[in-house]
């Protein structure tokens, strides 16, 4: 007796483990943990007209390098 | 902090689409997206104009707001980045966004969406910084690499701006004033809202002033 309500009970747990949901909670939303720019990426494309790491350089060259899209000033 | 953004001088697009191959080529983007597409108005008619659309990376972007898995986020730049390993492919953005950036890969069976892709101001994603894994999934990260977009970088006739909008902003300005025309920025208002500033009564239309009057 014994026998068989351990082996209905073992095959309940195998049967209604079927029954069982993954959670389905949004765990990440809004921004992920991401480098900024100023960290620099693959030097062998990076300019080497700014500092990796430090933001006042590199918000100076990307200016700069928004300036060589105005003609008026690159012919002065 | 710079508020990365674009201009389209409309005055200056030719309608190479130099803009579309460059962007396709640096971020290896699949057949059938195309983050970055030229439009003309009144083809044919003289006068016809030709502008570059793309993401705009609005102030207040529509895309964020309505994405119902929130997978959506901005930069410090101003950049408006989606992480791809949150996007469910809905679709939701793709009707929100007022310049159909949203673009979905049809390589999945049954009409099945892919991942939204988009442009991403050659920004990368949320991956490290110039990994693999952030080339396959987003395409090249430039600004880190203290580069603009290629899109803007290389237009021929310098017609699409990319950069600081204060910075972009005064190089147009200075163009207006030496070409005394041309000075309509192409979706700047619905991407980064209009200006406060009303017409004085003097710049006001005729048949305006005639209506009030009457």
């Amino acid at each position: 007796m014994n026998r068989i309500a351990t082996m209905l009970s073992a095959l309940a747990i195998v049967v209604l483990a079927g029954c069982s949901q993954k959670p389905q909670t949004l765990t990440q939303t809004g921004a992920p943990p991401s480098q900024d720019p100023w960290m620099g990426a693959n030097p062998a494309f990076t300019e080497k007209d700014w500092k990796v790491g430090d933001k006042a350089s590199w918000q100076r060259a990307i200016d700069r390098r928004a300036q060589d899209q105005n003609e008026y000033v690159r012919m002065r | 902090m710079a508020r990365m953004k674009f201009i389209c001088d409309a005055e200056r697009c030719i309608n190479c689409n130099g803009c579309v191959t460059a962007c396709k080529n640096e971020n290896e983007v699949p057949w059938g997206v195309n983050r970055r597409r030229v439009v003309t108005m009144n083809e044919g008619v003289p006068g016809e104009k030709s502008i570059s659309v793309a993401c705009m990376h609005c102030s207040d972007a529509p895309c964020m707001a309505v994405c119902p898995v929130s997978c959506f986020y901005r930069t410090p730049e101003g950049v408006v980045l989606h992480d791809k390993d949150v996007c469910i492919g809905c679709g939701y953005c793709s009707y929100a966004c007022p310049f159909g950036a949203p673009q979905f890969p049809a390589n999945g069976e049954f009409g099945l969406r892919g991942k939204m892709d988009k442009c991403t101001f050659c920004a990368g994603g949320p991956a490290p910084n110039g990994s693999e894994e952030q080339f396959k999934e987003y395409g090249r990260d430039r600004l880190a690499e203290g580069k603009l977009p290629i899109c803007a970088e290389m237009c021929s006739t310098k017609a699409l701006l990319a950069g600081d909008g204060e910075v972009i902003a005064d190089i147009l300005r200075d163009r207006v004033l030496h070409r005394g025309s041309g000075a309509e920025l192409w979706g700047w208002g619905t991407a980064y809202g209009k200006a406060e500033t009303k017409p004085t009564p003097a710049t006001q239309p005729a048949s305006t002033t005639q209506g009030a009057s009457s």
